[in-house]
C-alpha cells in the first residue's frame, strides 16, 4: 500500500495504524494514545480518526474498551481471517466444487497434524461430540440441527490439535456456518448423516493411534464424498437464508 | 460497535440475497441508512469496514459500490495478517503455504497454457541475471501467482495471495541475497517450471515442496528466537 492523494482521511488511519504495528511501534494488546493527540501525529480530523478506528474495530485490529480507551488486539490469526467466512458466504454456488476441495486439502492436513499432536483431553472431546452425534442420529425425527452443530465441532477440534493457528483459521473460515447449512441440507437424509457418523468415528480411530497417513486418508475420504456429490448433483438451492433455517 | 456490526449484516445480507450484485451501486446513503434505520454514522462505519476487506468499493464524488467479489480480491485484503506476524506465526504461515502451493501447482500441472510457461521462463531468465532484490520480489510474485491462478481454483489462489504479503517476500528475499543463495533459489524455480512444462502433477507437487521447505528451514535459522 502506498499513500496517495486520494487517500481519505480514514484510510490513512486506517494505513497508520497497522504500520505502526508491522514496525511494532504498537505491540498486541497496546494502549492507543488518546484521541487528540493520535488525531495531531496522524495529521487527520477526530472524525477521520474515529472511523479508521471503528474499521480497524470490525476488522479485529483494535478493540474500544468503555471507560479505558482503544487497545490493539492481541491479533490472533483466527480473528484477523475471520473476514474469510465472509467471503465464502458471498460466493456463487458454481464455485461450490472449488470451495470444497480447497477445504479439503487444509483438513486433510490438519488431521495428519492433529495425529501427531493430539491430547488425551482433545481426544475425549472428539469421543463426546460423536456420543452426542449418536444420540442426535437415535431421536425419531433425527435431529439434523444438532448433527450440524456437532459435525462442526468434530472439526473444529480436528483443527486445533493440528496446532497451526493460521490452519486453523482458514479451515473456521472455508466452513461458515451458513455453508454448512446449505451442505447439510444439500445432504439431508438419514442415510448420508449415518454414513457421515461412521466416517468421523474413523477419523477420530486414527487420530487416537496417533497415525497421521490414515488420519489424512480418512479425513480425505470423508470430504470427498461430499465433494463428489457437488460434483454430480446440480448446485444446490444456494438462496439467501443466512444460517440455517428450521425446516 | 455493535451497531455497526448490525450495519455490516445487514449489506451482507443485501449482497447474499443478490438485492446488490457484483458491480452495483449502492443506494444514496441517506436513503439506505433510513431503509436499514441505521444512524448515517454507522453505516459510514459499516461501509469503510466493508472497503476495507474490499467488498465496497467507495469512489469519491461518484458513489459506493459492491466490488466483483473475487475470491482472490477479497482475501488478498487479508494478507496484511501476514505483515502483522512476522515472528513465530511466520513459520505457521509457511506450512501453510508449502501445502496449498504444492497443491496449486499440482493442478497446475495439467491446467497452465503454453504462453503462461513461456512468460515464467522469460521472467525466471531476466531474474536470473539480477542481483536487484526488487526485481527478484517481482519475479517471485509473478512466479508463484501465474502457478496458483493455473490452478483453476480462485480460492486456493486467494488463499496463497492473503498468505504471502510483499513485504514479507522483500524480507525474505533480501536475506537470500545476503546469503548468495540467489542462484540456487532460481534453479528451485526452474525444476518447478520444468515440472509443469512436462506436464507431471507429482513432480510438480514435489518440487514445490522442496523450494517452500527450503525457504522455511533458512527462516527457522534467520528468526530471532526471542519471541515466545
Amino acid at each position: 500500500v502506498t499513500i496517495t492523494d486520494s487517500m481519505s482521511q480514514s484510510d490513512l488511519v486506517v494505513y497508520r495504524i497497522k504500520d505502526m504495528i508491522i514496525r511494532g511501534e504498537l505491540s498486541p494488546n497496546a494502549r492507543l494514545p488518546v484521541e487528540k493527540d493520535l488525531a495531531e501525529s496522524l495529521n487527520v480530523s477526530r472524525g477521520g480518526l474515529r472511523e479508521g478506528v471503528r474499521a480497524l474495530s470490525v476488522l479485529g485490529i483494535l478493540e474500544t474498551r468503555q471507560g479505558s480507551g482503544t487497545f490493539v488486539t492481541d491479533l490472533n490469526p483466527s480473528m484477523l481471517l475471520a473476514p474469510l467466512s465472509f467471503v465464502v458466504d458471498l460466493q456463487h454456488a458454481d464455485d461450490a466444487v472449488n470451495l470444497h476441495s480447497a477445504r479439503r486439502v487444509l483438513e486433510t492436513e490438519a488431521a495428519g497434524q492433529a495425529a501427531k499432536f493430539i491430547t488425551e483431553e482433545q481426544i475425549a472431546q472428539l469421543d463426546e461430540v460423536l456420543g452426542r452425534f449418536e444420540l442426535a442420529l437415535s431421536m425419531d425425527p433425527v435431529d439434523h440441527q444438532a448433527i450440524l452443530e456437532l459435525d462442526n465441532e468434530f472439526h473444529r477440534i480436528v483443527a486445533e490439535a493440528s496446532r497451526n493457528p493460521i490452519l486453523g483459521a482458514l479451515i473456521a473460515g472455508l466452513s461458515s456456518r451458513t455453508l454448512r447449512g446449505r451442505l447439510l441440507r444439500a445432504l439431508n437424509d438419514d442415510r448420508a448423516e449415518q454414513a457421515a457418523f461412521a466416517e468421523h468415528r474413523a477419523i477420530a480411530a486414527a487420530l487416537r493411534e496417533h497415525a497421521p497417513d490414515r488420519a489424512q486418508l480418512r479425513m480425505a475420504n470423508h470430504l470427498l464424498v461430499v465433494e463428489d456429490f457437488l460434483r454430480q448433483e446440480p448446485a444446490p438451492d444456494f438462496e439467501a437464508s443466512a444460517g440455517v433455517s428450521g425446516e | 460497535m455493535a451497531v455497526t456490526e448490525d450495519a455490516i449484516a445487514s449489506i451482507k445480507a443485501m449482497i447474499v440475497s443478490g438485492e446488490l450484485s457484483p458491480g452495483m451501486r449502492l443506494p444514496p446513503e441517506k436513503e439506505l441508512s433510513e431503509r436499514l434505520g441505521l444512524s448515517r454514522n454507522s453505516l459510514r462505519e459499516a461501509v469503510k469496514s466493508l472497503e476495507i476487506i474490499r467488498v465496497l468499493d467507495v469512489r469519491r464524488g461518484d458513489g459506493t459500490y459492491v466490488t466483483s467479489l473475487e475470491p482472490a480480491l477479497l482475501l488478498e485484503a487479508m494478507s496484511f495478517v501476514v505483515d502483522l506476524h512476522q515472528d513465530r506465526s511466520v513459520l505457521e504461515v509457511f506450512a501453510v503455504r508449502r501445502l496449498l502451493e504444492s497443491h496449486a501447482a499440482e493442478l497446475a500441472a495439467t491446467r497452465i497454457s503454453a504462453d503462461t510457461i513461456a512468460s515464467l521462463q522469460a521472467s525466471l531468465a531476466a531474474a536470473t541475471h539480477s542481483d536487484d532484490v526488487e526485481a527478484l520480489v517481482a519475479h517471485d510474485i509473478q512466479f508463484h501467482r501465474a502457478i496458483s491462478e493455473a490452478s483453476g481454483n480462485s480460492y486456493l489462489a486467494g488463499m496463497l495471495d492473503a498468505l504471502s504479503s510483499a513485504t514479507a517476500r522483500a524480507r525474505v528475499w533480501r536475506g537470500i541475497t545476503e546469503e548468495g543463495a540467489v542462484q540456487r533459489t532460481l534453479e528451485e524455480h526452474s525444476a518447478i517450471l520444468s515440472a509443469l512444462t512436462t506436464g507431471d502433477p507429482d513432480l510438480a507437487r514435489a518440487a514445490v515442496v522442496v523450494h517452500v521447505a527450503g525457504i522455511e528451514a533458512w527462516l527457522q535459522k534467520a528468526l530471532p528466537k526471542t519471541a515466545e
